[in-house]
């Protein structure tokens, strides 16, 4: 008896097919990412955490958009 | 940030969004063993001998989070917490509000994670005068994670109950804070003009309207003032934030419009500041004499305008608070235990600060969410990694099957077996 392939078939047909491409393309990579990988360890999730915490210390300025010209509102 | 703003407080950008997502980042950092650890459950040990039992938390899958334009970057960065530490991949759907802080991020994401980890959709990617919103939410996610108004929470849930997604909801309502006879006035006005006028009234927890001991009023009003007078000297120098764009201050102003046409008496907290239209800086002002037809006392106001009711006795106003939905945060200013148990008891909201504003909703070790028409689900510390996680049960089968006496012919061994049990549980 031969092992079937593992069927991700069913996962595409849930995604409706009249959603944007971006969106579509963007679910089923991060599906078959998931798939590849269903528990991450405390050492990758501490890692995702630790990435989110750069993102936001290392772009402050940007973030906040705090250039001296902007401090006083501007006309629109 | 301050350019989807008009102007934004760059302070309250830093300490409401940055300070409190890195905080709540490296706080699920420290805590994540414990949270990621499985849990034993009891098991009756005459019935299943040298089992186990346990609760293993797993990630979902891939989540969606739609964030509102209120604040954007904590309302993205706290539910992504939750989501990455449960182990999960998200989806981000940033507001229509939101475009250039949207693209920002869409550059700097990719430096930080892969794309088929966690990815960020600007609502204009969905195309020249198209919506992204009402599409993203009909992607089937393992979760859908919302953050806006109760209507378009009910358009959401019901997109995901297409597939059966389930939904955390962070809705708003109409929050209200009490102000109790014998409290400090000018201390309660402090603390309550602190989270009026934190990001111009635009948070979901605010303050939506207050109720003072009868005849009370003039003295909330000017403590207010004096309040209002040290900390925005001039409402236009930054410090204090716009309305986000020109329908929400419309709509303020249709609220104010209604309000003065069915008799309320406006009055200014920042008496002699005028704001500045083009700009959508709108002065806060307290409402007296408002009544229930008044839209200022129907809608979640969401702005710089805080109506003031007065009461007499304790009874009233929590009639009042449980005859409309529950709200999302309720404040109680007293210093009475007894008085506070009876507001903690008797009413029901998504959380409550007491003595203070807002203050519940930036602990980490507390969860965040409302209830009923204020929202569903929670976040924040451990319980964001519980709704990001399926807490799936798991027994483990022990060397001794006692099941096995209970199989039939139901006679003789297994008869006996079933009286046991039951005499046990009479």
């Amino acid at each position: 008896m031969t092992a079937n392939p593992p069927n991700t078939a069913w996962k595409a047909m849930h995604i409706p097919a009249h959603l944007p491409a971006n969106l579509r393309d963007c679910f089923a990579a991060q599906q078959a990412a998931f798939a590849q990988n269903r528990y991450p360890s405390l050492q990758e999730r501490r890692a995702d955490l630790r990435a989110l915490h750069r993102l936001l210390v290392e772009n402050r300025d940007a973030l906040v958009c705090r250039e001296p010209r902007l401090r006083l509102p501007q006309p629109f | 940030m301050n350019r989807d703003f008009g102007c934004r407080s760059h302070f309250e950008t830093q300490f409401a969004e940055l300070l409190q997502g890195q905080e709540g980042a490296l706080d699920a950092i420290r805590r994540l063993p414990r949270w990621m650890k499985k849990q034993s459950r009891h098991l009756d040990m005459t019935q299943y001998p040298l089992a186990s039992a346990f609760v293993q938390p797993q990630p979902l899958g891939v989540v969606g989070i739609v964030a509102p334009w209120n604040f954007p970057i904590a309302m993205v960065v706290q539910p992504l917490i939750g989501a990455l530490a449960a182990g999960n991949r998200a989806m981000i759907k940033m507001s229509e509000n939101s475009e250039r802080l949207a693209r920002l991020l869409q550059e700097l994401l990719p430096k930080y994670f892969a794309a088929d980890k966690v990815s960020l959709f600007a609502d204009s990617d969905a195309g020249p005068g198209q919506s992204l919103g009402p599409l993203f939410t009909q992607l089937p996610f393992n979760h859908l994670f919302f953050t806006g108004s109760p209507q378009t929470g009910k358009a959401v849930m019901a997109n995901c109950a297409a597939n059966l997604t389930p939904v955390t909801l962070e809705l708003g309502g109409k929050s209200p804070a009490i102000v109790a006879p014998g409290y400090a006035m000018h201390k309660a006005a402090e603390r309550i003009l602190w989270v009026k006028m934190l990001n111009a009234g635009q948070i979901c927890t605010n303050v939506d309207y207050m109720f003072v001991p009868a005849g009370q009023e003039q003295a909330f009003i000017e403590a207010a003032q004096r309040i209002v007078a040290q900390r925005y000297p001039n409402l236009l120098n930054g410090d204090y934030t716009a309305i986000i764009d020109q329908r929400q201050y419309d709509r303020l102003q249709a609220m104010l419009a209604d309000a003065v046409a069915q008799g309320a008496q406006v009055v200014p907290l920042a008496p002699g500041q005028q704001g500045d239209a083009a700009r959508r800086i709108m002065p806060p002002v307290a409402l007296l004499g408002v009544h229930d037809g008044m839209q200022v006392m129907q809608r979640e106001i969401f702005g710089p305008l805080l109506p003031i009711l007065s009461y007499q006795t304790h009874d009233e106003v929590l009639r009042y608070i449980n005859d409309r939905p529950h709200p999302l945060a309720l404040y109680l200013f007293s210093d009475d235990k007894a008085l506070q148990q009876r507001y903690l008891q008797q009413t029901l909201s998504g959380g409550v600060t007491l003595n203070d504003t807002l203050l519940h909703v930036g602990q980490h070790s507390l969860p965040f969410g409302g209830v009923g028409n204020s929202g569903m689900g929670h976040y924040h510390g451990h319980e964001g990694f519980l709704t990001f996680s399926k807490l799936r049960p798991v027994f483990r089968q022990g060397p001794l099957r006692t099941v096995d006496f209970l199989m039939p012919p139901y006679r003789g061994m297994a008869r006996r077996m079933l009286d046991v049990m039951f005499w046990r549980n009479r």
